[in-house]
């Protein structure tokens, strides 16, 4: 067997082997496990708040835009990262790349500002 | 900085495209915007000078990019037919209460990503290429945000074109796996020494082929089509449907011609049978529209049938290369005129005329319908019109490919697309104007763009001899000796 396939054969054993752990743990748990079931431990929260209403309920659209502004500067982030490490390697080049990658965000952001999208309501 | 400077139209139009947001918002909210579309072709028409001057042929970001006549002549391709997509809208913008300074600036984000494609020399620029052309057209389709086509038309054709995105990407990690490497030259190397012994090469090569054939509209993978063309707004049609598809021809003609050419015998059949079932099915289903825009909306369908004949005839070596660079021009002058054209039409929400909406067209607009008529012809295949041009240019290759069977289908083909073209012509010229016919509007940046590519049209079916030379000239880097 070439070594690519060998690694995936390490995968499929991997699963194997974690679904027969927990198949074995989970029936020996139920097997020697005493139940007692009481009101208590049938709630939603076991710490005592109650809950309140229904979980499908509707909340403001507005947060979309807010989500999605989070996701780009988020993604920005993960961009910074490799750059800080290796800032001294990349120097002045890496310095106006990144400048210019955070302009081209920043511009967005304006966008965002001035058309509003910052507001709430 | 040779880097830079190899990549600077697609940098200028970046530019251009970020300039508009940034002015659109320091306009006042209800200021005239039509201006905005003339800064925006004064920006693409830098982009156009500034290609030829400081980029030079050769590789460049080590090997990601390939700056050559195909990346030139694309270019200006894209260019063109994104200047015409601008010049169209202001109009119809105004009038539908759409943001022009987004309009714009999403056209030119797509437009760096049909040219970023036709730059590519790797997997990965070319699907940062395709993702960068779709995801803003995906926006421009449900740009008329409070009418319910326009909506359905951005879910699905994003719904699909995010599903095809991720069978292309699929098919993109088994090549990968397979060859070892991302770089077109390399694994068309690879390729050709294993060729299509092993299942996984057949598993990444029919990943590709279905990735491609969603962007590029062919049947099987064209579901979505009728309905995103029919319910974005027109003007984001027109350039719906011939920039994203010119762009999915840079893909193929890169990737299946140039990356993948040595498995050709394997799927040149398979286009061809690809090819003969698209342009059948989109013209039969075309014949029972009654809606203009819906009806060219499956004739767009057909025209992808014949562009995909000249892929699958490949073996006729550059002519075949030029047929499919040639028809992608010819294609984009008619069928972005022809939808635009509805735009003469006021009609509410989306949703383009119906034929008996056309009725005596001809006696209030002459000019107008001239157009509209010259397009029409033109996609039919009538001389003197570049879409007769472009049809011979691809039964040529086909011929000289061997495949004399689909040059029999593509000429029935044009026979029953006849029927259904010069019907709409019929309802323009023969029909007394009555109490169905939609109001007519006439704006003088329409016309005069419109008169332009109708005229386009016509000059380059008498003389098409310039463009193909320039065409064999932009085919020949594709294969790759």
């Amino acid at each position: 067997m070439p070594d690519y396939n060998l690694s995936y054969f390490y995968v499929f054993a991997f699963f194997v082997a974690a679904a027969i752990f927990i198949t074995l743990l989970l029936g020996l748990a139920r097997l020697i496990a005493p139940r007692k079931v009481t009101v208590e431990k049938a709630r939603t929260y076991e710490s005592g708040e109650e809950p309140v209403g229904q979980a499908w309920s509707r909340y403001p659209t507005h947060f979309y835009v807010f989500a999605l502004l989070f996701v780009v500067f988020d993604v920005e982030v993960i961009f910074l990262f490799p750059w800080a490490v290796l800032f001294r390697t990349l120097g002045w080049y890496g310095l106006v790349e990144m400048v210019i990658f955070i302009a081209i965000l920043v511009v967005g952001l304006y966008y965002a500002w001035r058309k509003k999208a910052l507001n709430w309501y | 900085m040779s880097n830079v400077l190899a990549v600077m139209p697609e940098i200028v139009v970046t530019v251009v495209a970020t300039l508009v947001l940034l002015v659109d918002t320091m306009l006042p909210r209800r200021a005239e915007r039509g201006w905005l579309a003339l800064l925006t072709v004064a920006g693409l028409l830098v982009a156009l000078v500034s290609g030829p001057f400081v980029t030079v042929p050769g590789t460049a970001f080590n090997g990601f990019v390939q700056i050559d006549t195909f990346t030139t002549f694309s270019r200006v391709v894209f260019i063109v037919l994104a200047i015409f997509a601008v010049l169209v809208a202001p109009g119809y913008l105004a009038r539908h209460d759409i943001p022009a300074g987004e309009y714009y600036a999403i056209v030119l984000f797509s437009t760096v990503g049909a040219m970023t494609i036709a730059l590519s020399n790797d997997l990965i620029t070319l699907f940062l290429g395709i993702e960068l052309m779709s995801i803003p057209v995906y926006a421009l389709a449900g740009m008329q945000r409070h009418d319910r086509y326009s909506n359905e038309a951005a879910l699905k054709y994003f719904l699909l074109g995010a599903f095809s995105s991720s069978l292309l990407l699929y098919g993109f990690a088994w090549l990968y796996g397979v060859t070892g490497t991302t770089e077109f030259g390399p694994i068309a190397a690879a390729v050709a020494r294993t060729g299509l012994a092993d299942g996984p090469t057949l598993i990444a090569l029919a990943l590709v082929t279905a990735g491609l054939s969603f962007k590029a509209a062919v049947v099987p993978f064209h579901q979505w089509t009728p309905d995103a063309y029919d319910g974005a707004p027109t003007p984001a049609t027109a350039f719906m449907s011939v920039a994203p598809k010119a762009a999915a021809f840079a893909a193929i003609l890169r990737l299946m011609v140039g990356g993948l050419g040595p498995l050709g015998t394997d799927w040149g059949i398979a286009f061809a049978v690809l090819a003969a079932v698209t342009m059948t099915l989109g013209n039969v289903v075309a014949l029972a529209q009654t809606n203009v825009k819906r009806m060219l909306a499956y004739s767009s369908v057909a025209h992808t049938g014949y562009i995909l004949a000249a892929v699958a005839a490949y073996r006729a070596g550059d002519s075949a290369g030029a047929a499919v660079l040639f028809y992608v021009i010819a294609y984009g002058l008619m069928n972005l005129g022809a939808f635009a054209c509805l735009l003469y039409f006021d009609i509410e929400g989306t949703r383009g005329a119906t034929l008996m909406e056309l009725n005596g067209f001809a006696r209030q607009e002459p000019l107008g319908a001239l157009t509209f008529a010259i397009f029409l012809i033109s996609l039919t295949g009538i001389p003197p019109t570049v879409g007769f041009v472009a049809k011979v240019f691809v039964i040529q290759p086909v011929l000289d490919a061997g495949l004399t069977w689909l040059a029999v289908i593509i000429a029935l083909n044009a026979v029953l697309a006849a029927f259904y073209y010069l019907r709409v012509v019929v309802h323009l010229y023969m029909h007394e104007t009555d109490e169905r016919s939609a109001p007519i509007i006439s704006e003088r940046m329409l016309n005069v763009s419109l008169g332009v590519s109708a005229l386009a049209v016509v000059v380059l079916g008498v003389l098409p001899d310039g463009l193909y030379a320039w065409a064999l000239q932009a085919a020949a880097p594709l294969v790759l000796r």
